[in-house]
């Protein structure tokens, strides 16, 4: 059982379920309940024979099959915070696929029941280390190594660790979202369109002197390690603990304004206070 | 529908009762095709480059390959024609090769819409301090001949641009434009990536494409074999070799000639050639299809439905599904098509050729690419239409979106007309 799927519908999830029960396919069944009932259904785990059994049922509509990973974080017991306006609504994943430039890792796009067109300039606003194109309206940031992209009525979620985390996330997006427009008339909504800036400008922050002391081989590609979340700028040792001490507050500035900062907790985090 | 290889992945049965509409990400090998390779896989193993007989046999089979290509672009001199492994390398010789041919001139033209291989060496030249412009084109997918005079400068050294574009099947008039390029300066070399019409349309030196200097096109395209493709090189053109190694293609291409590859690619454009007349029939299937979505389906798009296209290629976008949800529902039903390009599919953003032929917000995330060939029948288009319809359905109503809220527009503004203008090159 190394597949997992998950479904826009409870419904379609039942029709697979019968489908795999009369060939008498094993699989087994994550719930998504209680605290992330908002933005999830349920997830099924199941053999490549029940992967091809659905794959080639055109009665059934998944998502589409990853490989399973064990969730690295339990679902949280309790029932999903409320909003008394819920800009948000309900998130339905529409498409699940593995990354591509990282199979390891997956990513999905969820539809909305909600509208976020006017909330984004507010979310803008208080997320100085996002990038808004107003146009489309898209507001792209980062949770921690995932991507994630918010438009009116849709979200991307790109690099999750697995299903139960690609979850979280739009939780946590749901939560920060509401939450914001909870309090928009405290915040001036924003229109500045940002653009993320390229890799280069992390190397021109670095030594250049390809010591490889950050394991990589050169500090491009440390840079672009960095660019994508999966190293932290920490580890260029001659910038945190050598000869090159005068770039650590350069390289610092440029990974806050990315939003690839060497922090612990994800970037994204709401409390009672809302920081981001 | 699937057995069990001798390994452990999974390949196709050949039985399968499904429809193939993704042609322009690549095609079926037609049997003749196969059978000439087969011939030349075997028992004719030998390196062409070699002096005993069979390998002369082999470098023979090269010069009757080459012959037949130059056939279908109506070369009068084979020798322009130089086999690579395919259309990204032949795009990278084209983009590099002209680039150190020229030292001086430091400013490369190319437009927006242009395939990863045409647009990563370009990039890569921007790094090594070249200019390069890339030209917007209308919401028509079309391109301003004077927006492009306006950017020729006078160290332009080439000016890149497609036949036709891959994900929309858009047509550029490649002819008039390189026109415009050789009155402002004759030196200024062009170069056409013509890897989605070659073998699709009547591409004729001669006439149309007497001002371009250089052509790429790749065998699997047109029903010829994968890793396989040319580069056509006019021999005037200051150009230097990509691909540097052996005295192979006289000093053009380093490397062993891939013989299957390169007769297949030679029987592909000879079939190519002979069933040419049969594009109208996969146009009038393709207009079939567009004409049903028109009356079956509400919230469709046509991209590029007023331009001239390929005639295999339908682009077209749903309102309020996502294309990969679309894909993935029709690839249950057996019915196989494509998000776009098969190179940009996979990103969360929507395809920069979308974006930039104006494909409004609601339309641009539910984009599909349908590509016909000579083998589509009119029973498996209509599978394609009722499968489609189906799925659209679904999707729908599977979605919490609401569809025809805020920034959808009120009227859809769908622009098919039946019957297709301009659909030749």
């Amino acid at each position: 059982m190394n597949m997992v799927t998950t479904f826009a519908r409870l419904s379609e999830c039942e029709n697979a379920r019968h489908v795999l029960d009369s060939r008498g396919i094993a699989y087994e069944v994550i719930e998504a309940v209680p605290q992330y009932a908002r933005v999830g259904t349920a997830a099924l785990r199941t053999s490549a024979e029940g992967q091809a059994a659905l794959a080639m049922d055109p009665g059934i509509s998944d998502a589409g099959w990853v490989d399973f990973r064990a969730p690295t974080q339990p679902v949280p017991q309790g029932a999903p915070d409320e909003f008394e306006e819920d800009v948000f609504g309900n998130a339905a994943i529409m498409v699940l696929a593995p990354c591509v430039a990282d199979l390891s890792r997956i990513r999905l796009i969820a539809h909305l029941s909600g509208n976020l067109a006017e909330a984004l300039p507010y979310l803008n606003a208080e997320m100085p280390q996002g990038f808004f194109n107003a146009n489309v309206p898209a507001l792209t940031f980062m949770d921690g190594y995932r991507m994630v992209v918010l438009y009116s009525d849709r979200v991307t979620v790109a690099k999750a660790d697995e299903l139960v985390d690609a979850w979280r996330t739009l939780d946590s997006v749901r939560r920060l979202a509401n939450s914001v427009w909870a309090r928009r008339r405290c915040i001036e909504p924003s229109y500045v369109m940002r653009r993320k800036p390229p890799a280069i400008e992390i190397y021109k922050r670095l030594p250049g002197t390809n010591c490889q002391a950050c394991g990589e081989r050169t500090c491009l590609a440390f840079a672009l390690r960095v660019w994508v979340a999966e190293s932290k700028p920490s580890s260029c040792k001659p910038v945190f603990s050598g000869d090159y001490a005068h770039l650590k507050p350069a390289l610092l500035e440029i990974c806050a304004g990315l939003g690839v900062l060497p922090s612990e907790e994800p970037t994204v985090t709401v409390s009672d206070d809302v920081t981001v | 529908m699937w057995k069990t290889a001798a390994h452990s992945f999974m390949v196709p049965d050949s039985n399968e009762n499904s429809v193939y509409a993704d042609n322009n990400a690549t095609s079926p090998l037609a049997p003749e095709v196969w059978e000439e390779m087969r011939a030349w896989s075997g028992a004719a193993f030998h390196n062409a480059s070699a002096l005993y007989g069979p390998a002369r046999n082999a470098a023979r089979a090269i010069g009757h390959a080459r012959e037949q290509v130059a056939a279908l672009l109506g070369l009068k001199d084979s020798h322009a024609v130089v086999f690579t492994s395919g259309a990204t390398e032949s795009n990278n010789a084209a983009l590099f090769g002209a680039a150190r041919g020229n030292p001086s001139r430091r400013h490369v033209l190319t437009t927006s819409v242009e395939h990863p291989s045409v647009l990563g060496p370009c990039a890569e030249l921007e790094r090594e301090g070249y200019a390069v412009t890339y030209l917007p084109v209308d919401s028509n997918g079309a391109l301003d001949p004077a927006h492009l005079q306006h950017a020729l400068r006078p160290d332009t050294l080439l000016v890149s641009i497609m036949h036709a574009n891959n994900e929309t099947g858009i047509l550029f008039p490649v002819g008039d434009l390189a026109r415009v390029v050789k009155e402002f300066d004759a030196r200024v070399l062009v170069h056409t990536d013509a890897t989605q019409s070659v073998g699709k349309l009547p591409i004729r030196f001669g006439k149309e494409l007497d001002h371009v200097d250089f052509l790429s096109m790749s065998a699997h395209k047109f029903h010829g074999p994968k890793g396989s493709g040319a580069l056509f090189i006019r021999e005037s053109a200051p150009w230097r070799p990509f691909m540097l190694g052996g005295h192979q293609e006289e000093g053009r291409r380093g490397g062993t000639y891939n013989v299957p590859g390169i007769v297949g690619l030679g029987r592909a454009c000879e079939l190519a050639n002979q069933y040419l007349n049969t594009h109208e029939q996969t146009s009038r299937l393709r207009d079939e299809v567009q004409a049903y979505i028109a009356g079956h389906i509400p919230g469709a798009w046509v991209n590029g439905a007023n331009s001239p296209r390929l005639p295999n290629t339908l682009s077209v976008s749903f309102e309020g599904i996502e294309g990969e949800g679309l894909v993935h529902q029709l690839s249950a039903a057996r019915v196989y098509i494509s998000t776009g390009s098969a190179c940009t599919s996979g990103s969360t953003e929507p395809s920069h050729v979308l974006r930039a032929v104006g494909v409004p917000e609601p339309f641009v995330h539910g984009s599909v690419r349908i590509s016909f060939s000579r083998y589509t029948t009119a029973e498996e288009a209509g599978r394609l239409c009722e499968a489609l319809a189906v799925s659209v359905e679904k999707l729908r109503r599977l979605s919490p979106k609401k569809r025809g809220v805020q920034g959808t527009p009120d009227v859809h503004p769908i622009t098919v007309r039946t019957g297709s203008k301009g659909d030749s090159a």
